[in-house]
């Protein structure tokens, strides 16, 4: 691989990069909002909060387990 | 004068101050990705000096320091472009480090605390997806982003380690009988549980 390759790849990898970081910020940013919000309300999470919750980890653990496979 | 006046009366200058925004993270960038952009060859083409010399430019590297110390020459042997993962990976990780670091809203009760360690464990969840999603390092076209199986095998290890202790919790939490003491575990054994993770999960950081 020579360096225009090497700096080809590294700048095509960036916007993947940048996009997972920010749907990971922008998940936490929404918990953040439910939590602050629960707080000022003085109340637990709703069923459906909960419900909500238990998805994201599901699924995020489904996602986990295929791409952790080692590749061939 | 404070920060926050500091800035308006900078976006406040005609022209170039709704422009300023965009300087903070080009630079950011053009350092991030300097760190990994080798200098060029004596052979390399013209556009490569260009490409090298707009990302140096970004980075603010191209008025060094008269002071500045010279760079120590690789021996030899030393590792070459794509026989390790680059820390390019780590801007994921560091953003998200600086987002989780300012998610510590405290939970003023179990409940709450056991739904802010559940969405810590989602999130320190998407981090690894992230990661894994990246080409494996040491493959036969080794690409310059890559993740290392090892620590993918680690991360995953660590996720399937926590998930019992977490899904405990949001069960406890769930049921409207639990006692306060019960709560009040769950929601403690869940934050470890958490914290255990995300310690496995930072290794991405250095990567």
């Amino acid at each position: 691989m020579d360096q225009l390759q090497f700096a080809i790849a590294i700048l095509q990898a960036v916007p993947g990069i940048v996009a997972a970081g920010m749907d990971v910020v922008q998940f936490v940013q929404a918990q953040m909002a439910a939590l602050t919000a629960m707080q000022a309300a003085g109340r637990d999470p709703s069923a459906d909060e909960w419900a909500a919750l238990r998805a994201q980890v599901d699924n995020a653990t489904d996602q986990l387990a295929q791409v952790s496979r080692p590749l061939a | 004068m404070d920060l926050i006046s500091l800035i308006q009366a900078i976006q406040d200058v005609p022209y170039i101050g709704p422009l300023a925004v965009y300087l903070p993270p080009l630079v950011m960038l053009g350092a991030v990705v300097s760190t990994v952009l080798p200098a060029p060859a004596a052979d390399a083409g013209g556009w490569y000096r260009a490409l090298y010399a707009v990302v140096q430019w970004c980075a603010l590297n191209k008025l060094r320091a008269a002071n500045a110390e010279q760079p120590v020459p690789k021996p030899a042997g030393a590792p070459k472009l794509g026989d390790r993962p680059t820390p390019l990976t780590g801007v994921l990780a560091l953003a998200v480090g600086l987002v989780l670091l300012g998610a510590c809203t405290a939970p003023t009760t179990a409940r709450q605390g056991i739904y802010a360690a559940g969405s810590g464990y989602a999130a320190a969840l998407k981090v690894a997806i992230a990661y894994a999603s990246l080409p494996r390092c040491g493959q036969p076209a080794s690409p310059p982003v890559c993740s290392d199986q090892r620590i993918v095998s680690q991360v995953s290890d660590a996720a399937q380690l926590a998930r019992p202790v977490i899904d405990a919790a949001l069960d406890t939490a769930a049921s409207t009988s639990a006692s306060d003491s019960a709560l009040s575990q769950a929601s403690t054994a869940a934050g470890n549980a958490l914290a255990a993770f995300r310690a496995v999960v930072a290794q991405i950081e250095g990567k």
